[in-house]
């Protein structure tokens, strides 16, 4: 897992990361949701890109679906704007604690 | 796969509120299960209803812009099987953005099927994805007319 250095823009924040999807079910629909719910809290703008799907909006759950991202599945999470990089190490940190579910 | 390859013209369906209206959550998890359970002899339509009201009290499967994919896996299933319900009265379900629901996607399938299943989902989203589908969508006159919707939105290159 790795987290791009936030740097700053002539449009603000910028941050990106690269995370692996670890839990069984992998992005599924509860899983997703809880990640747009906590992209919601932010107020950046955040895209994540998948080898299914690029650019969908973290803050969609019909978007996050269409990543499809099964276990094992390494997705891209970029974010503008305001708080940009407290948003990637969040939803890292979701996707690493495996969306909180039991297994 | 494609979303029309888990549907048939049978299991879609439009509400219209007269005699048998859909007013109510339950209402609509009683109808998706009649209509998943056309065609599947092997399924109870009973049975199928509480694990879609299961999985609902857990956390609505109402992912925003008026779309709700109710889902649940069934162990006598060896497939995965899909049904539409539209109702151009939308009904409450405590969708994460706060609107009511007007298009219904129900998914069933086999426990282990986890792979198929997320693959399932992502074809939902990206057929329900474009605002002028969804209206177009809803409008339609009868159940068979909005399966040559869904299956001519399919056909489309994306």
């Amino acid at each position: 897992m790795t987290t791009g250095a936030g740097r700053a823009g002539a449009d603000g924040q910028v941050a990106e990361g690269t995370f692996q999807i670890i839990n069984e079910r992998g992005l599924h629909a509860r899983a997703a949701t809880k990640l747009v719910q906590l992209a919601g809290r932010f107020p950046c703008e955040v895209v994540i890109a998948s080898p299914e799907a690029e650019g969908v909006n973290a803050k969609s759950v019909m978007g996050v679906l269409l990543l499809c991202g099964a276990k094992g599945t390494i997705v891209t999470v970029q974010a503008r704007g305001e708080r940009a990089q407290s948003c990637v190490d969040a939803i890292g940190e979701l996707i690493a604690n495996k969306f909180g579910e039991p297994e | 796969m494609q979303v029309v390859d888990i549907l048939s013209p049978l299991r879609v369906a439009v509400s219209r509120n007269g005699a048998d209206p859909v007013r109510t959550k339950q209402d609509v998890l009683k109808r998706l299960s009649d209509l998943l359970s056309r065609g599947e002899p092997s399924l109870d339509a009973g049975a199928i209803e509480r694990m879609l009201l299961r999985r609902e009290e857990q956390q609505s499967t109402g992912v925003g812009g008026g779309v709700a994919i109710p889902h649940a896996a069934i162990e006598e299933l060896d497939h995965i099987v899909g049904a539409v319900l539209l109702c151009p009265d939308p009904v409450g379900f405590d969708a994460i953005d706060g609107l009511p629901v007007s298009i219904f996607f129900a998914v069933i399938g086999p426990r282990r099927a986890v792979g198929e299943h997320l693959k399932t989902l992502a074809r939902v989203s990206r057929l329900l994805r474009d605002d002028h589908f969804r209206k177009s969508l809803v409008e339609a006159p009868n159940g068979p007319a909005a399966f040559d919707l869904i299956a001519r939105e399919e056909g489309r290159p994306p």
